[in-house]
């Protein structure tokens, strides 16, 4: 299916974004959970919840442009046994209605699912105004709530049938859509709060989470060809992090680069940092994300790019720390 | 005195010169026919058109089965072929008919011709699978020729796109019967400067990776007999990395395939 409006693509929405695959796991799974209903706030298409509302209309709830009260009603229904899926960009998730989701569904340990959409720097053009890098850092320190960034769309349909059986209140990070998969298909471990060790390697980990894991990927598979043999682990689960998969790491590796599209202060990256400083394990470590500034607008592959979040930025930053220059390549005569 | 070209006219002519001439040496590798006809093919071609006063034109260095295309005259052509207007020799070389003046050994001429009509496989539909296979190679190194020559010569909107950019890879790759890389060019921009290689290019992962599924789906994307969109709704084609940089890739793509065919 082609996708027309602010996000031209012409790739197939059913099998490559978050957002749609969100919504039709919800379709799914709400078919044999009668507990499932999903809120949104007047973005019902653009969170991918148009998918679930033409199975079951009667179970969508739009509150409007308001989402201090989709939070508050979710926490409402959440209270008589059902559990709701709240969806809204992720920048208002976590930032206008950070109060709600702390007060109305944290502290009393609801199971409101908080999918938050077009979060850090995939809204591209829509600007820094609709851009969230922080939501990691609000998140994680509140209380009770478990906080998931999954690599694709399909893990995306993981995390979502797995935290429906979480008892308390999950926030799901995902992109805007249209971020290419990693995973072939469904058949691997997903765990809450186990991660998943994409490609083994001796010299250095990767740590990523969301969009940067692919990105991991691709620049492990460059490296390759370097001799330089990076570990790249799959860390969906930001909040209970993997203490395990991070002392292997540091252990193994002694190399540690932890990649997020989120600001350096209070995200995976101060997470992968706490682990290490309170298990006393010494290695080379670096925080790559937003180096506490505000993004800055274009498409999203440009700031990917520009902040260094696609395979080429993560390459240059694992040469960095390996110590490696690459060969420059100033040959511009045609072949 | 001879009527001026236009300026698209003469943009054609640089193109073909850059950007389809040197596509030729696919063909002399990789057409058998071809081959046999070239590899003790040694000499130096000097193929223009006048403009006005001036001499539009280039030179082909043949030399044991290599080509070598240069702008300008040749020091020394053994064969020169010389129209009387840019427009005309353009004609020619998107399959029209006009003819040229020919000076030097014209015992040359047969097959250099031959090299020359084997450019039609550009726009000729091909018969069977090597001339299907030698078509989507040939249209893709030109594409990517094609791209780089039209920065370097100046075009004000692709410079400014390739000025705007970083070092970036758009990549070309088919794949066919099992071979991931049966096909493979590039396009290198870095701040306004451009090249276009052969392969994949290794240090740097692409920004856009243009990926065709087979051999056959990727003459159906470039014949045009399906759209861009339509080809990736069939399977034949997928862009991978920025969406928005591929479509504009492909909108210059389209004026230039238009300007070479």
């Amino acid at each position: 299916m082609a996708v027309t409006g602010t996000n031209w693509t012409c790739y197939d929405s059913s099998t490559m974004t978050s957002r749609e695959i969100y919504g039709r796991t919800l379709a799914e799974l709400s078919k044999t959970d009668n507990r499932i209903v999903a809120l949104t706030a007047d973005l019902e298409k653009s969170t991918a919840l148009n998918k679930f509302s033409e199975v079951f209309p009667n179970k969508v709830f739009n509150v409007g442009i308001a989402e201090q009260n989709l939070f508050g009603a979710a926490a409402g229904m959440a209270k008589t046994g059902l559990i709701p899926f709240a969806s809204t960009f992720a920048v208002f998730a976590s930032l206008r209605a950070a109060e709600q989701v702390r007060t109305d569904i944290a502290y009393q340990n609801l199971p409101v699912k908080i999918i938050a959409t077009h979060a850090g720097i995939s809204f591209g053009h829509a600007g820094t105004t609709h851009h969230c890098t922080e939501d990691f850092a609000v998140m994680r320190s509140i209380a009770n709530m478990t906080v998931l960034c999954p690599a694709d769309g399909i893990e995306t349909s993981r995390a979502v049938r797995a935290c429906v059986e979480l008892p308390g209140p999950v926030y799901m990070r995902i992109g805007r859509g249209f971020e290419p998969p990693c995973y072939e298909s469904e058949a691997y471990d997903f765990q809450i709060g186990r991660a998943v060790t994409m490609r083994e390697g001796r010299d250095i980990t990767v740590i990523a989470c969301g969009i940067c894991v692919l990105q991991a990927i691709n620049a492990a598979r460059t490296l390759a060809g370097e001799d330089i043999d990076v570990r790249v682990v799959n860390m969906h689960t930001v909040k209970p992090i993997d203490r395990e998969a991070v002392i292997a790491a540091a252990q193994e590796t002694g190399k540690v680069l932890v990649c997020e599209e989120h600001n350096v202060i209070g995200g995976l990256g101060d997470a992968v940092a706490s682990v290490l400083a309170e298990e006393g394990l010494a290695c080379k470590f670096h925080k790559h994300g937003m180096q506490d500034v505000f993004s800055t607008i274009g498409y999203a592959e440009d700031l990917y790019a520009y902040y260094g979040f696609d395979a080429n930025g993560i390459a240059d930053r694992v040469r960095a720390m390996m110590g490696v220059e690459l060969a420059s390549d100033d040959s511009w005569e045609d072949e | 005195m001879n009527d001026m070209a236009t300026a698209e006219d003469i943009l054609t002519a640089k193109l073909f010169f850059g950007a389809a001439f040197p596509v030729i040496q696919v063909l002399m590798d990789e057409d058998p026919k071809l081959h046999r006809r070239t590899e003790h093919f040694n000499h130096t071609v000097q193929f223009g058109a006048k403009n006005g006063e001036e001499l539009l034109c280039c030179h082909m260095i043949f030399q044991d089965g290599h080509l070598d295309v240069a702008d300008g005259p040749a020091e020394k052509a053994d064969l020169i072929l010389t129209f009387s207007a840019v427009e005309k020799m353009n004609a020619l070389l998107k399959g029209g008919m006009s003819l040229p003046r020919f000076d030097g050994n014209l015992t040359l001429l047969p097959a250099f011709l031959s090299v020359l009509m084997s450019l039609k496989i550009m726009t000729a539909e091909p018969k069977n699978e090597l001339q299907k296979y030698l078509k989507v190679k040939c249209s893709l190194y030109m594409i990517c020729h094609a791209l780089s020559v039209y920065n370097k010569l100046g075009d004000p909107d692709f410079h400014e796109f390739c000025t705007r950019q970083p070092d970036r890879i758009y990549q070309f790759r088919v794949e066919d019967g099992g071979d991931p890389m049966k096909i493979a060019c590039y396009l290198r921009v870095k701040a306004g400067q451009s090249k276009s290689g052969h392969g994949v290019y290794e240090q740097r992962t692409p920004f856009v990776l243009f990926r065709f599924t087979s051999v056959d789906g990727a003459l159906q994307v470039l014949n045009k007999q399906v759209e861009f969109v339509e080809g990736v709704e069939k399977g034949y084609v997928e862009t991978i990395g920025s969406p928005e940089y591929a479509c504009y890739l492909n909108d210059y793509m389209t004026i230039l395939q238009t300007m070479l065919t």
